[in-house]
């Protein structure tokens, strides 16, 4: 690249910072009300009150692989709302609880939060990344706790500033737009692409072991918990979740997923099981509903799909029935039976 | 340490502050030498521990070679191979043990006989193919008395830890790298701009073109049986995602090593305008193509020996290799021998050395032929197997309409639109007026361009793994 000889560096210095100013006042310009905090709260309320749920369950893709709300609903007769956010964990379900669930003018008699091993009490898991417009779609102005348990230490993002989120976005809009100029130029109807990209690279055209291989390490939690129950509880959101719940008197169910893993080893490992019976003392004692799948032998390698999610044939219809004998077992008792 | 960790961000500007601060050569060095060593021990600092042995082995065998001008030719062999074996050695181990015994067990299995690989369960060092590949050089030209043995014990172990072109290149030689090293360097306000758009490049390259096409190619390449459409959108994806992520590694090495007043080597010189695979070999990894040839080819003999049947067999092993330096597994190989092939063909066909098409259709042409071979080498590079890869092209489908042909479209539209920008940076280097301020503006565009759509959750680059 030729370069300006140095000896009006006064002027070099000058020109350089007009630059700099233009790009980080137009930078600034475009993030203005873009992307707010909390801007899906609204409607996700809206979406509660709208449906009146008796049941409402929060999770992420592994609770939309195993529940179909509107047919569980018509088989359950139990008027079920599921809430899902791919590759949310428990930050995510603490602020749909915190922002949305216990916030509607509709009480949902029920709240279940579909979960799998140490998810509830690992609270910087997940929140980094492309996890984070999720969170902070559901996120009001100030939380101090989720700064707390999340974000301190470690992570360094201020979840809300644009430097973080205003690249995601514009990609975002970059993507969306080169995908309606390939439409335009393909001459395919409107609306035409997204279908077609999800079908082409459905997870049944994947190489399953790869694909298996690649989704099981990207689910299993690298912050190596101690699986120490009880040294985790104070830095989670688990109480957190109970406390609002309890507040609004609804009650809390606590959903726990067969992994794949478990079909080697039902229950997890020792210390997973060991944390497990203490997350179940700790629930009971809370007045919570806990129900855990991780051991039901009905639920074979033929159920599964990619990774740790149910497949859509027969995995959800037998999971469904499953939860339905188990829902219909707890619901009309008292709350504090635990299996 | 990656360039793309934040953590570079803080460790660049407080290394060249007390670089310039010290002033003195000397310190100067050692404040490189502490630096290269923290950025590469930072994840795993025992890889220290082999970048010192290899350090070490060299340095003295080459102050014994020189020292031993006046004795017998096998005598210095000895020293040579010693420190080939060696580096070789530390290589193999840690890079080739499990490749080459699972692949002997198979062997074995397939003769009936019964083994049980015992693998090593240990983490590739980073770069250690190409620090290895460094130090080797160093050795062999002063066995072949190029240049006189590294006196300094420091400045050579700057030459071979110094962090801009540690990891992955590019591969520098002793000749050009170590006088930079032994010599006086002073501050120079022009030499630390000029560095600056190589960095933004780089990071450009890396953050927006190479990781926002990375996810594309993933996906192609982990199909059951992608369309053979399909396949060819994923490998030009994939073509420009391994030259943006090698070449931003370069630029970014370049533009560091400048602000310390060092000069690396160009790597990559616009390989996707060769004309034939030994233009190709003249602008792709240049630092690894010379140094085959040097080391390598030539010694073999070249395309100086006598029967072209030998010329063609040199080739054909000489690839191989290059293939297999960059990872331990067959589709490398295969990538390796591909082009050695076609090297081959185009020797045979008198199209070989500093061959240039004399028209403009007889260049088109030849660009064409080109271009679909090395998206069919990118594609064995890429591909998990090769038999993932042959039955695709059995399976015959097309996929030139529907779901699967918009999906390809897709992905090239994804690629055209990713390197737009990057385009236009060779338009205006062509530019004759206001070329300075076009350069500039050019430059902060980059800078805009990768706070908008820098993929934040960026991909290792490639070549890290090598």
């Amino acid at each position: 690249m030729h370069t300006q000889p140095t000896q009006n560096l006064g002027g070099l210095i000058r020109g350089h910072l007009l630059m700099a100013v233009v790009l980080i006042s137009g930078f600034y310009l475009l993030t203005i009300g873009r992307g707010s905090a909390g801007s899906a709260i609204s409607s996700c309320k809206a979406e509660v009150e709208s449906k009146s749920p008796d049941l409402l369950l929060v999770g992420n893709s592994i609770l939309r692989a195993a529940i179909d709300p509107e047919l569980f609903s018509s088989l359950s007769g139990i008027n079920t709302v599921t809430a899902t956010s791919n590759g949310s964990s428990s930050l995510w379900w603490y602020l749909y609880t915190k922002n949305v669930a216990t916030k509607t003018r509709h009480k949902p008699r029920y709240v279940g939060i579909m979960f799998r091993d140490t998810f509830l009490t690992e609270p910087a898991y997940r929140v980094t990344g492309s996890y984070q417009k999720p969170i902070r779609l559901l996120m009001t102005e100030k939380e101090s706790l989720v700064q707390k348990l999340s974000f301190s230490g470690m992570y360094l993002d201020d979840i809300n500033s644009p430097i973080t989120w205003a690249p995601r976005e514009a990609r975002n809009w970059l993507n969306l737009k080169i995908e309606k100029r390939t439409e335009n130029v393909l001459n395919t109807k409107r609306g035409y692409g997204r279908p077609a990209i999800k079908a082409t690279f459905a997870p049944e055209k994947m190489r399953q072991t790869t694909y298996d291989e690649f989704q099981l390490e990207y689910e299993d939690i690298t912050t190596l918990p101690s699986y120490d129950f009880h040294t985790q509880l104070d830095k989670s959101y688990l109480p957190h979740i109970l406390k609002l719940l309890k507040e609004r008197g609804i009650i809390p169910v606590f959903i726990r997923a067969k992994r794949r893993r478990d079909l080697d080893e039902p229950g997890g490992q020792e210390d997973v099981r060991k944390y497990i019976a203490q997350l179940k003392t700790y629930l009971n004692n809370n007045g919570a509903i806990y129900i855990d799948f991780s051991q039901e032998q009905r639920i074979t390698e033929a159920h599964f799909g990619p990774g740790d999610h149910l497949n859509n044939t027969i995995g959800k219809k037998l999971f469904m029935q499953l939860f339905l004998n188990e829902i219909q077992l707890r619901v009309a008792q008292d709350p504090s039976v635990i299996r | 340490m990656a360039f793309t960790d934040w953590s570079y961000a803080f460790f660049l500007p407080i290394v060249l502050a007390i670089y310039w601060l010290v002033r003195v050569r000397t310190a100067q060095n050692i404040v490189l030498l502490v630096a290269s060593y923290i950025f590469y021990g930072f994840i795993h600092p025992w890889f220290c521990l082999l970048i010192a042995a290899s350090t070490v082995i060299d340095y003295f065998c080459g102050l014994l070679l020189e020292k031993s001008n006046n004795r017998s030719d096998s005598f210095r062999r000895a020293i040579l191979g010693f420190s080939m074996i060696s580096n070789l050695g530390m290589l193999g181990v840690f890079k080739y043990y499990n490749f080459f015994i699972e692949n002997f067990s198979s062997t074995l299995g397939l003769l009936g006989l019964e083994m049980s690989p015992h693998t090593l369960n240990i983490i590739l060092p980073v770069g250690i193919s190409f620090y290895t590949f460094q130090t080797m050089s160093y050795t062999i030209d002063v066995y072949r008395k190029r240049m006189p043995s590294c006196k300094n014990f420091i400045n050579f172990a700057v030459f071979v830890s110094c962090f801009p072109q540690l990891v992955a290149g590019p591969i520098e030689r002793a000749t050009n790298l170590l006088p930079q090293i032994e010599r006086v360097r002073l501050w120079n306000w022009e030499r630390f701009f000029s560095a600056i758009p190589l960095l933004i490049l780089g990071f450009f390259k890396k953050l927006v073109v190479a990781d926002n096409l990375a996810g594309w190619v993933e996906q192609v390449y982990m199909l059951q049986q992608p369309p053979i459409f399909l396949l060819f959108a994923g490998t030009v994806a994939f073509a420009i995602q391994i030259l943006a992520d090698f070449s931003a590694y370069t630029d970014i090495a370049r533009g560091s090593a400048k602000m310390f007043g060092l000069e690396l080597q160009i790597n990559f010189n616009r390989p996707y305008l060769a004309v034939s695979p030994s233009d190709f070999w003249r602008r792709w990894h240049i630092s690894l193509s010379t140094w085959i040839r040097d080391y390598l080819y030539i010694p073999l003999g070249g395309s100086q020996v006598g029967s072209q049947w030998r010329v063609a067999f040199i080739l054909l092993l000489t690839f191989s290799l290059s293939g297999l330096w960059h990872g331990a597994q067959w589709n490398y190989v295969a990538w390796g021998l591909f082009h050695g092939m076609l090297l081959v063909l185009y020797h045979f066909i008198g199209l070989s050395g500093k061959w240039k098409p004399d028209s403009w259709l007889k260049t088109i042409l030849a660009w064409s032929f080109m271009m679909s071979f090395t998206l069919l080498g990118w594609s064995l590079f890429r591909a998990s197997s090769l038999t993932w890869l042959v039955g695709v092209f059995q399976q015959g489908q097309w996929g030139l309409s529907g779901q699967s042909f918009y999906a390809a479209a897709l992905i090239l539209g994804y690629c055209i639109t990713y390197t737009f920008l990057w385009n236009m940076g060779f338009v205006i280097s062509r530019l004759k007026a206001n070329q300075y301020w076009t350069n500039v503006a050019y430059h902060w565009t980059l800078l805009g361009t990768i706070l908008l759509f820098a993929n934040r959750d960026p991909e290792a680059f490639i070549y890290f793994q090598f």
